[in-house]
C-alpha cells in the first residue's frame, strides 16, 4: 500500500566561508546536509503506523514527501500505486494531510464556511457532503460549533473542525503530523479514538509522526524510530518495550541506603540512584524474590511497581545511537 | 475542470462576503478611504488646471476620467491581490496545505485572501463616477470605443499585474523581497500623470518598459478617442501580453520546482 525504497531527501545549505573570492560570490558554495537518508519501508493497508523522532530527525520531511509535497531526491515512493509528487491531482483526492501547526480553515468565518470550501476542492456532491458531515459531526460532537468562527474555538475544538475538513472526502491514506500537539489530554484521547474508529471500520491507513510518546503507546501496534534521517528501528511496539519481561521498581529508602546492595544477580538492574529514590529494573519472574527481599529492609519506606514506559526505552535508544 | 473552478470562485466570493459581515465597520471605512482617494486627486487636477489653464490639451473632466480609469483599472486587478502575501507563505510554508490537495496552487493561493467585495465596491465606483463625468460634462462616447478601451484596460491590468506577479515568485529564489518589489512597483505611480505630458523617450519607457501606460492613458484616450487604435498597437498589446504571460507561468512552474525541492 504504501512502499517507500532507498529514499534520500537532501537540503542545500549555504557553505560558510571566509575566502571572498569572485567565484564563491557567484556560484554559492553549498553543503548537502541530509534530512532522511536512505530510508525503506512498507504498509500494509489497514495498519497504524506511529512514526517517532525527535525534532529534526526527518519526521516532517518524510510525510511531505509521502504527501507530494516534496520531491525526493533519490528513491522511490508509491501509494496506493500513485507516485506521490507526480500524480498530485488524483493522489490528492485519495489521501489527506493533517499538520497540527497549520490550520487549514478560514480564520474569520464560521466553520461551516470552510467546510463547504473543501467540499467544491475534493468535488463532492450536495448529499454525500451532507451525509458526510452530519456522520462526522455527529460522531465528534461538533454540531453546535459549525457556526462559530474559527478564531473564538478552543485549540481542541478548532483540531476538531480541521479534522472533519480534512477527511470529508473520505480517504483511504491519512498522515498525521504531530496531531495532538498542544492539546490537552482529553482532547487527545477523543481525537486518537476517533482516528482508531476509523481505521477499525473503515480500514483506513494511518501514519502518524510524533515525539509526544504516550499517544503512540496506546495507539499504534507499529512503531519506526527514526533519527538523525535514517531508520533506527521498525517493528512492533511491545517487542521494543520488551514490556512484558521488565517492571521498574522504584523505592524509596533512607538517606544511608546504598541501592547497590540490592543488585545481587545480574537480573536486578539499577537505572538510576538518587537520594531518596532508586529505580530498578526487575526481571518478571523474578519479580516476587525480589519484592520479598525488600520487604525485608528495614531502611526501604516505599515500593513502587511500573511497566517500563516506552519513553525510558526510547532515550535508551537514542543513546546508544549517539555512542554508535 | 473548468466547473470546479468556477464554483471555488463563487465560494470565495461567498467567504469574501462572510469576512465582510465580520467586519461591518472595516467595510463602510474602505468606502470612506476610497471616496478620500478620489476627491484628493481630483482637487489635486483642479487646483493644477486653476494654475495652469493649458495642460498640454488635458481639461479637468478629461483628467477626472483619466484618474477614475486608473481606479476602476486597480479594481480589476484586485483578483491579483493573493500576490502581496506570497513571499511569507513560501517562506512560512503555507503552500504545502495546497500542494496536498486537487487544487491549482496559483489560484488557491490568490482567491484565498481576496476580498473580492472590497474590489467590486471599487470596480462599481469607479464605473459610477466614469458615468457621471461622462454625464456632467456631456461627452459623448460609441459603445465602440467603451468596449475597445476596456478591452486595452484589461489587457494593461493583466499584463502588470503578471509583471507584479513574476517579481514576486523571485522569492521562491531569494526568500524575502518585498521591499525590492514595492520599490520597483513605485514606479508604476508614474500612471497617475498623463503619459503626454513626459518627454518623449520617458513615454516609451512607460509603455514598455514599465507598461503603465497600458491601465491608463490608453484606455483613456481610446475612450475619448483622443487616438486612434491602429492594428499595430493591437499586435503589440498582444504580443506582449504573451510574452509576459509565459514568462510568469514559467517563473511559477520553476518556483514551484524549487519548493517541492527545497520545502520553502
Amino acid at each position: 500500500m504504501i512502499k517507500v525504497s532507498c529514499v534520500s531527501k537532501t537540503y542545500k545549505v549555504p557553505k560558510k566561508t571566509y575566502k571572498r573570492s569572485l567565484k564563491n560570490i557567484i556560484i554559492k558554495p553549498y553543503t548537502e546536509v541530509y534530512a532522511v537518508n536512505n530510508i525503506s519501508f512498507n504498509i500494509e493497508e489497514g495498519e497504524i503506523v506511529g512514526f517517532v523522532g525527535l525534532n529534526g530527525a526527518g519526521k516532517t520531511t518524510t510525510i511531505k514527501m509521502l504527501s507530494g509535497i516534496l520531491t525526493p531526491t533519490n528513491g522511490e515512493i508509491t501509494v496506493l500505486g500513485y507516485i506521490p509528487y507526480k500524480e498530485r491531482r488524483e493522489y490528492t483526492k485519495k489521501i489527506s494531510v493533517l499538520m497540527g501547526q497549520r490550520s487549514i480553515l478560514f480564520y474569520d468565518i464560521p466553520v461551516i464556511e470552510s467546510l463547504k470550501f473543501y467540499k467544491d476542492v475534493y468535488e463532492l456532491d450536495n448529499n454525500e457532503f451532507k451525509d458526510r458531515l452530519d456522520y462526522l459531526s455527529g460522531k465528534l460532537n461538533l454540531s453546535s460549533l459549525l457556526h462559530i468562527p474559527v478564531r473564538k474555538l478552543s485549540l481542541g475544538q478548532r483540531m476538531k473542525c480541521e479534522i472533519v475538513a480534512s477527511i470529508l472526502h473520505n480517504p483511504k491514506v491519512i498522515f498525521l503530523d504531530e496531531p495532538t500537539l498542544g492539546l490537552d489530554i482529553i482532547s487527545k484521547q477523543e481525537i486518537l479514538e476517533f482516528f482508531r474508529y476509523l481505521n477499525q471500520n473503515f480500514k483506513t491507513t494511518i501514519f502518524l509522526t510524533t515525539h509526544d510518546i504516550s499517544d503512540i503507546d496506546r495507539f499504534c501496534k507499529r512503531i519506526i524510530i527514526i533519527d538523525k534521517g535514517k531508520i533506527i528501528y521498525d517493528g512492533d511496539i511491545n517487542t521494543i518495550k520488551e514490556r512484558d519481561k521488565f517492571k521498574i521498581v522504584e523505592i524509596t529508602h533512607t538517606n544511608s541506603f546504598d541501592a547497590n546492595n540490592l543488585i545481587t544477580c545480574n537480573e536486578y538492574n539499577l537505572i538510576s540512584k538518587e537520594e531518596y529514590k532508586s529505580k530498578i529494573r526487575v526481571k518478571k519472574d523474578k519479580l516476587n524474590e525480589f519484592i520479598d527481599f525488600v520487604l525485608h529492609e528495614n531502611d526501604i519506606l516505599d515500593i513502587n511497581i511500573n511497566t517500563i514506559s516506552l519513553e525510558d526505552i526510547l532515550n535508551g535508544i537514542y543513546e546508544r545511537s549517539e555512542h554508535d | 475542470m473548468i466547473k470546479k473552478y468556477i464554483r471555488l470562485f463563487k465560494r470565495f466570493i461567498v467567504i469574501s462576503f462572510n469576512q465582510v459581515y465580520v467586519f461591518r465597520f472595516e467595510f463602510a471605512m474602505l468606502l470612506v478611504h476610497l471616496l478620500f482617494n478620489f476627491s484628493f486627486i481630483f482637487i489635486f487636477w483642479y487646483t493644477l488646471l486653476s494654475i495652469i489653464p493649458i495642460f498640454n490639451g488635458w481639461q479637468f473632466s478629461e483628467l477626472a476620467l483619466y484618474t477614475s480609469i486608473i481606479f476602476l483599472g486597480e479594481g480589476l486587478g484586485g483578483i491579483f491581490f493573493g500576490f502581496r502575501d506570497l513571499p511569507s507563505k513560501i517562506i512560512e510554508g503555507q503552500l504545502d496545505k495546497y500542494l496536498c490537495r486537487p487544487i491549482n496552487t496559483l489560484i488557491a493561493v490568490l482567491f484565498e485572501q481576496v476580498s473580492i467585495i472590497y474590489f467590486l465596491e471599487q470596480i462599481i465606483m469607479s464605473i459610477l463616477l466614469i458615468i457621471l463625468i461622462l454625464l456632467k460634462y456631456k461627452i459623448s462616447v460609441s459603445f465602440l470605443s467603451i468596449l475597445i478601451s476596456l478591452t486595452v484596460l484589461v489587457i494593461g491590468v493583466l499584463i502588470t499585474n503578471f509583471i507584479y506577479g513574476i517579481l514576486t515568485f523571485l522569492c521562491f529564489w531569494v526568500g524575502r523581497l518585498e521591499v525590492v518589489r514595492e520599490l520597483i512597483m513605485q514606479l508604476t505611480g508614474f500612471k497617475q500623470y498623463p503619459l503626454t505630458i513626459f518627454p518623449q523617450k520617458i513615454q516609451l519607457l512607460l509603455t514598455y518598459v514599465i507598461p503603465v501606460a497600458f491601465v491608463s492613458y490608453y484606455p483613456t484616450v481610446f475612450l475619448l478617442e483622443k487616438q486612434e487604435m491602429t492594428l499595430v498597437f493591437v499586435f503589440k498589446l498582444l504580443i506582449y501580453l504573451v510574452i509576459v504571460f509565459s514568462v510568469f507561468v514559467s517563473v511559477w512552474r520553476y518556483g514551484i520546482k524549487r519548493y517541492e525541492s527545497n520545502g520553502g
